[in-house]
């Protein structure tokens, strides 16, 4: 019997020593410039075991204790580190990954360590991430790298007009998409009405896209989550880069304060349209620029604080003398108008964050964030004044907990308020014209939006893993309340190491709208929080999917189908003007939506030729009582088939070409298509009323378009490299209809025409960095 | 003066933007085929008092056909309905309504019965067919209307006016009329209805009864400017039906210039079976004023 009892105890001794873990943390950075590497990957070849960072670079990992173990790190667009350890208690593991010296190297790795694999394995679907060096490779419109039209290319993501950087993701309208910088909301993502991104890629670090599967640490919009986080500087070398383009200029500078401790970026970028047409004799006022500033402190090795803003502003003025001192006999009578006409549009967002690490195990950040979002628009004539505003001011505060429970169960929670304020159509003018038009603060929206989430990632066994969440969110409206249960739920299960099949369902409800016609998208539109009467939008969305990964390839193919239902959307009453309209609730119907898809992504982001064929065939639709006799009808940016090819090739290390060519079926279009005449109800005069088709009965053509891009670079010896971009957008000139017009032939009848808006448009741009 | 090195920059400058203008071309438009809507009897009308239904009838057409650009009026004529049988069926009684011209069809001794529906019904010679209903609705005068003038370089006139609401829902209709450019004519309620005074017409206001007082009153004044003194002002107002109503305010809503550019088109509400535009038995009660008299 003591003898039986010895030898149990000994083999519990055995299975203790055996079972007694430890835990290894730290963060991943990059080695050349000290940048956290988000979702890098950290695997144990033996026992099998890996994590991957999280959104702060930081990881934790259960392993052996006493035991020699192999640990490697990856990331995208780094080399791969392995180090050999045995290790006696908890420990710090700060691991700085070298870039990839070049693209053309192509460094063999083992499938565990693979990019693709990696995210095949993740419970993680319907979200890509997308290399900032890729998107500044690609063509874009007059050589301006743009990340939002970038987005605009993935599977899912619909584009508005030609140019616009409205983004309509699976279905969905373009107010449902939330924009994080350093996770402040971006309210307005487009310079020059939309067709250059606000988003300067100089700085920034990472950016990623989701479309459903909502981790429950992301709330507040129906679509989709557009996380950009910029560069925190170089901490360790004086950096700049910058670049020269027919449109704009800028500038970035990144370095250390401190050595490995403080590290600064700023980062400008201004155009010179206004310059450039003066040059060529046409009279164009008009200006944007932005600004970023980030300070990054690593104060301990648990506390990093790091501050960052950005501001950027679109500004017109026009002075009619000014516009009319070319046409000499006009400029004295328009001079006597005393006429001027403005603009200013812009965003500011301030940022800031504190990392704090309890324990190996407990990972806190804090985010305090401020946004604020304006525009007036300004008008004198004949000693009349006008000046409409509108403003968004959002005070936000997050926090976030990690906490890697062990190696199967990781808990993420935490809690999020934001306090908006809205003041739209604030009216100030001065004349004779505030008999017509009386002065006006607006009406002030104050809301208050509350939400606590918590998330858990478990691995039921080595195939299955579960993600579920619960995100609570509510609003507090004057004399009202709403509440948001947000349930999040998605699944992993590997087929085996290189395939996995995954779901996912998420509800998401949405504080506030974007109120917008249909027909024109304008920076200007409004914003509007829900009220007692303006209730929130909601959504319901299903995913399927199939991941399959060719490691050798470094490729990934991705197929997934999902269908969304959306509740409480906004449109316009029929013949609403919000403009000047202090009454906009009573302008407002709400009514519901669904959307269905199916999505394939082929995608390599590593070797010579990275890029990705990306195809959707989707269905939208939109069903409000009052609209269209009440009968359902396809969203304006219902577009059947989208099919994209973005292709970056390195020829050599000074030669890169790049490509994208995209096919869309058009968007819809409510034609006319009769007409007749009545008197009027005077019977003074007679009435021409134009008769519609139903509702967005009628798709444009499709339309098909190549942007190219050559890129030739300095010798890479050098210390100031510089690199030239010679590119066409839409080289084989086919037009991208944008609305449909009457035209009158030369044989005296009429035919319905397409426009388009832009055609071949060459470009040339220098960037440099040093 | 000019350094060469800045003088060869800007040139250099100009060259390039210069070169990538050109080379910017507008694409050529791409052509679409619609379907257009096929002809559908358009209605309009109202009473003339004291009994008079005057039906304008019209036919849709296409929407790639510019009609103004028609300066001979032939295009407006052939879309006139001629020759078609109108009939008016009321209260066990129908009627068959007389040809005038131009589309215009009365009905002599209408009987005004509130609150009775009346069916109008058309059938064209080439085929086209529609139908309609409408209510008869109770006539609505002014509880006082009065007209002060501010005399100075240009005549301005305020036109003060109260009105007692009639029992039920009801939504109501104001023309104002001036014969300005037309001094000499006779202003009566024919030249209107001829459209003599076109130019002379000043507005339209439109008012639901929920604008009006809980005592059920209410009252409002206009001012219009530009009036000479010896002009006349007309003011008719009409019990107007609630649909009508709908369609004035979305006609008065979509169309300035601002909705038809960023709005959603509309199609505009017909109470016609098989066609377009408003069967309504709007029965206008006019004031009349010579501003001499003021």
């Amino acid at each position: 019997m003591k003898k039986a009892i010895y030898l149990g105890l000994s083999l519990l001794w055995v299975c203790f020593i055996q079972a007694q873990t430890v835990t290894i943390s730290g963060y991943l950075t990059d080695a050349s410039n000290g940048e956290a590497l988000i979702y890098a990957n950290v695997v144990v070849d033996y026992p099998r075991l890996g994590t991957s960072t999280n959104e702060y670079g930081y990881y934790a990992l259960d392993v052996p204790a006493h035991e020699k173990l192999s640990l490697s790190f990856s990331h995208l667009g780094n080399i791969v580190e392995r180090i050999e350890v045995q290790l006696e208690a908890d420990s710090i593991i700060n691991i700085k990954l070298e870039p990839e010296s070049s693209t053309l190297d192509e460094v063999t790795v083992s499938a565990e360590q693979n990019a693709v694999v990696q995210q095949v394995q993740d419970t993680r679907m319907s979200t890509i991430k997308v290399q900032v060096s890729q998107i500044q490779n690609l063509p874009s419109l007059a050589g301006e790298v743009d990340v939002i039209k970038v987005m605009q290319l993935l599977p899912g993501v619909s584009k508005g007009g030609e140019g616009s950087s409205g983004m309509f993701v699976r279905g969905g309208d373009a107010d449902q998409n939330l924009v994080l910088l350093d996770e402040a909301t971006v309210y307005n993502l487009g310079h020059l009405f939309g067709f250059f991104s606000v988003f300067n890629a100089d700085a920034i670090n990472d950016l990623m896209m989701i479309k459903g599967a909502f981790p429950a640490n992301y709330g507040g919009r129906l679509s989709s989550v557009l996380d950009i986080k910029m560069k925190e500087g170089n901490d360790q070398e004086f950096h700049g880069q910058g670049g020269i383009s027919l449109l704009s200029s800028r500038l970035m500078l990144e370095g250390p304060l401190v050595n490995e401790k403080v590290s600064f970026l700023v980062s400008g970028r201004r155009t010179y349209i206004d310059q450039v047409f003066g040059a060529v004799g046409i009279s164009l006022p008009y200006f944007f620029y932005d600004l970023n500033a980030k300070v990054n402190w690593k104060i301990s090795n648990r506390d990093r604080i790091f501050v960052s803003s950005y501001f950027g502003d679109d500004v017109l003025s026009l002075n009619a003398n000014d516009a009319a001192a070319g046409a000499e006999e006009d400029s004295a009578e328009v001079g006597d108008l005393g006429l001027n006409f403005g603009f200013q549009l812009g965003n500011m967002t301030q940022t800031v964050r504190w990392n704090h690490i309890y324990n190996p195990k407990l990972f806190s950040n804090l985010s305090l964030t401020h946004t604020y979002f304006r525009y007036n628009i300004f008008g004198d004539f004949i000693g009349n004044s006008i000046l409409i505003r509108s403003e968004i001011r959002d005070l936000g505060l997050k926090m976030d907990f990690t906490e890697y429970r062990n190696n199967k169960l990781t808990l993420k929670y935490g809690g999020q308020i934001i306090n908006h304020n809205f003041k739209p159509n604030i009216v100030s003018t001065q004349g004779e014209i505030s008999d017509a038009l009386e002065s006006s603060q607006g009406d002030l929206q104050t809301t208050v939006e509350f939400a606590i989430y918590a998330d858990a990632s478990y691995d039921i066994n080595d195939r299955l893993r579960i993600q579920g969440g619960l995100r609570l969110s509510s609003s507090a409206v004057p004399n009202g309340f709403y509440f948001g249960p947000e349930p999040r739920i998605s699944s992993r299960y590997l087929i085996n190491d290189e395939s996995s099949f995954k779901m996912s369902y998420s509800r998401m409800y949405q504080y506030m709208h974007r109120v917008s016609s249909s027909s024109v998208a304008l920076p200007t539109d409004l914003w509007y929080p829900v009220s007692t009467n303006v209730r929130p939008q909601s959504s319901d969305q299903v995913a399927i999917g199939y991941e399959k990964a060719f490691p050798s390839l470094k490729t990934l193919i991705s197929v997934e189908a999902y269908a969304k239902g959306m509740r409480n959307l906004i449109e316009y009453r029929e013949g609403a003007n919000l403009i000047l309209n202090d009454n906009f609730e009573d302008q407002l119907l709400q009514g519901r939506g669904n959307a269905q898809g199916l999505e394939f992504l082929v995608k390599r982001d590593e070797g010579k030729l990275t890029g990705w064929v990306g195809y959707t065939l989707s269905w939208a639709r939109r069903n409000f009582n009052e609209l269209n006799n009440g009968e359902t009808f396809w969203a304006k940016y219902d577009r059947r088939h989208y099919l994209t090819l973005v292709a970056n090739y390195e020829f050599t290390e000074r030669f890169a070409f790049s490509a994208v060519w995209e096919y869309t079926s058009g968007a819809r279009f409510t034609a006319q298509i009769g007409q007749y005449v009545v008197p009027n109800s005077s019977l003074t005069n007679i009435n021409i009323i134009p008769v519609y088709t139903e509702r967005n009965a009628v798709r444009m053509s499709p339309s098909h378009r190549l942007d190219l891009n050559f890129i030739i670079r300095s010798k890479r010896s050098r210390r100031f490299k510089g690199e030239w971009h010679l590119g066409g957008y839409n080289v084989y000139n086919r037009a991208t209809p944008y609305r449909i017009n009457v035209e009158l032939m030369e044989d005296g009848s009429y035919r319905y025409t397409q426009p388009g808006l832009f055609g071949f448009i060459p470009s040339i741009a220098y960037n440099f960095k040093f | 003066m000019h350094s060469p090195l800045k003088i060869s920059t800007n040139l250099v400058l100009q060259g390039v933007f210069t070169l990538a203008i050109l080379g910017a071309c507008r694409p050529e438009p791409l052509s679409i085929e619609i379907p257009q809507l096929e002809p559908k009897v358009v209605v309009a009308s109202q009473i003339v008092p004291p009994d008079i239904l005057l039906v304008s009838l019209s036919k849709s057409f296409s929407a790639l056909t510019d009609i103004e650009e028609d300066s001979t009026g032939e295009a407006l004529s052939q879309l006139f309905i001629r020759g078609a049988s109108v009939g008016l069926e009321y209260d066990g009684r129908q009627d068959s309504l007389i040809e005038v011209e131009n589309g215009f069809y009365i009905g002599l001794d209408i009987d005004a019965l509130p609150g009775r529906t009346y069916r109008l019904s058309i059938q064209d010679t080439g085929g086209l067919s529609a139908t309609a209903e409408a209510s008869f609705l109770p006539a609505m005068t002014f509880d006082s209307i009065v007209p002060t003038i501010e005399r100075g370089d240009d005549t301005l006139v305020e036109i003060e006016y109260t009105l007692r609401d009639l029992p039920g829902d009801n939504w109501y209709m104001l023309n104002f009329y001036s014969n300005l450019g037309n001094e000499d004519s006779t202003f009566n309620v024919g030249s209107i209805l001829g459209g003599e005074n076109v130019n002379g017409f000043l507005g339209t206001e439109l008012i639901s009864d929920d604008e009006f007082a809980a005592d059920g009153s209410f009252k409002e004044s206009v001012t219009f400017f530009g009036l000479q003194d010896t002009n006349l002002v007309a003011v008719s107002i009409s019990n107007i039906s609630e649909e009508y109503y709908n369609y004035l305010v979305l006609r008065e809503r979509a169309g300035n210039i601002f909705s038809q550019i960023v709005s959603e088109p509309i199609n505009y509400p017909t109470n016609v079976e098989g066609g377009l535009g408003f069967f309504t038995l709007h029965f206008p009660q006019f004031e009349f004023f010579d501003l001499n008299d003021y």
